[in-house]
């Protein structure tokens, strides 16, 4: 009688192979200047648009330009901090050490992205508000949304075991996952001087002609995200496994890179 | 109101902030690559010393 073995799941064995150091550095590896290279190509075509084609707004006139730099920003200190969560939370519940490295790897881009976010709106409100700064719902919010990216890096600094670090400071972003919906609806919930959203999942209230800019850099801030991410964690994952094997063929790669 | 230097002001800062954060990175690595060099000098060294 004939036995069938049972068909893994391809999803599966990636994810246990995403798991293996060495493997997810060689695989990961071949993906960073592919990833560089459309993140290049798409700000220098959506900050062309969006710097020289894009007409002057009728109510803001030059000032609205800052928002190709700011709104993707924003959206990408959100989207950054769900995805840090999210890792965080595999890394907890099944502990894959690589999982806990993106996670905390996250942490930093995310913090650069609010950092962004906030500066470029603060510059964006004196000639529009006429104040850099006000204690406004949504504003607020993003300040504190940085507060717990800093959070999050310290925490993992501040303790020697990565592993452990790694796992209390997953647990501290997903307590502040609570910060996310209070930021996405401020501008609802309260009298904010912050305008509301103009693009919803229904449409937008942008014209075509600046709108397209807007999207083609929110796309290129997430291939930032991807490649600086992987980066990142390569890093990691060398400076943790200094003393085993694997790590020999990275110092082979890298000089054959010199040589060539 | 001249918006020309909060436009560059917004755009020099992300582009700073964005560039120290790609570039961080690849000076870390350069010095873990340093580490595991020497890391495997010393190994091979002793493994010498002991044969």
């Amino acid at each position: 009688m004939k036995t069938v073995k049972p068909r893994k799941n391809p999803l599966v064995m990636f994810i246990h192979k995403l798991g293996s150091p060495p493997w997810f550095y060689d695989f990961t590896g071949k993906f960073v200047p592919w990833l560089w290279a459309v993140f290049a190509g798409l700000t220098v075509w959506g900050l062309y648009l969006g710097l020289f084609v894009a007409p002057p707004d009728y109510l803001q006139g030059e000032s609205y330009r800052i928002m190709y730099i700011h709104v993707p920003a924003a959206w990408m200190s959100m989207m950054i901090y769900v995805l840090m969560a999210f890792m965080g939370f595999i890394a907890l519940i099944w502990r894959i050490r690589t999982m806990e490295i993106m996670a905390m790897n996250s942490a930093p881009i995310g913090a650069a992205f609010t950092l962004i976010a906030l500066a470029t709106g603060s510059l964006w409100g004196r000639p529009t508000w006429g104040a850099y700064w006000v204690w406004d719902a949504r504003l607020t919010s993003e300040l504190v949304l940085l507060f717990l990216y800093l959070g999050v890096i310290g925490l993992y600094k501040a303790m020697d075991e990565p592993r452990k670090a790694a796992r209390a400071a997953s647990l501290l972003a997903l307590v502040g996952l609570v910060n996310l919906p209070i930021i996405h609806f401020s501008v609802k919930w309260w009298n904010t001087l912050h305008q509301g959203s103009s693009i919803s999942m229904t449409g937008s209230k942008i014209d075509p002609s600046m709108l397209w800019p807007l999207l083609i850099m929110a796309i290129a801030m997430k291939f930032y995200y991807g490649a600086n991410l992987i980066t990142r964690s390569r890093v990691t994952l060398l400076e943790q496994d200094l003393r085993k094997g694997w790590t020999r063929g990275v110092i082979g790669d890298a000089a054959k890179e010199r040589k060539s | 109101m001249n918006h020309a230097p909060f436009i560059w002001g917004s755009y020099a800062i992300a582009t700073f902030v964005l560039l120290w954060t790609a570039v961080a990175p690849l000076i870390s690595k350069k010095t873990a690559i340093k580490d595991i060099r020497t890391f495997n000098q010393a190994r091979e060294q002793s493994r010498d010393t002991d044969s």
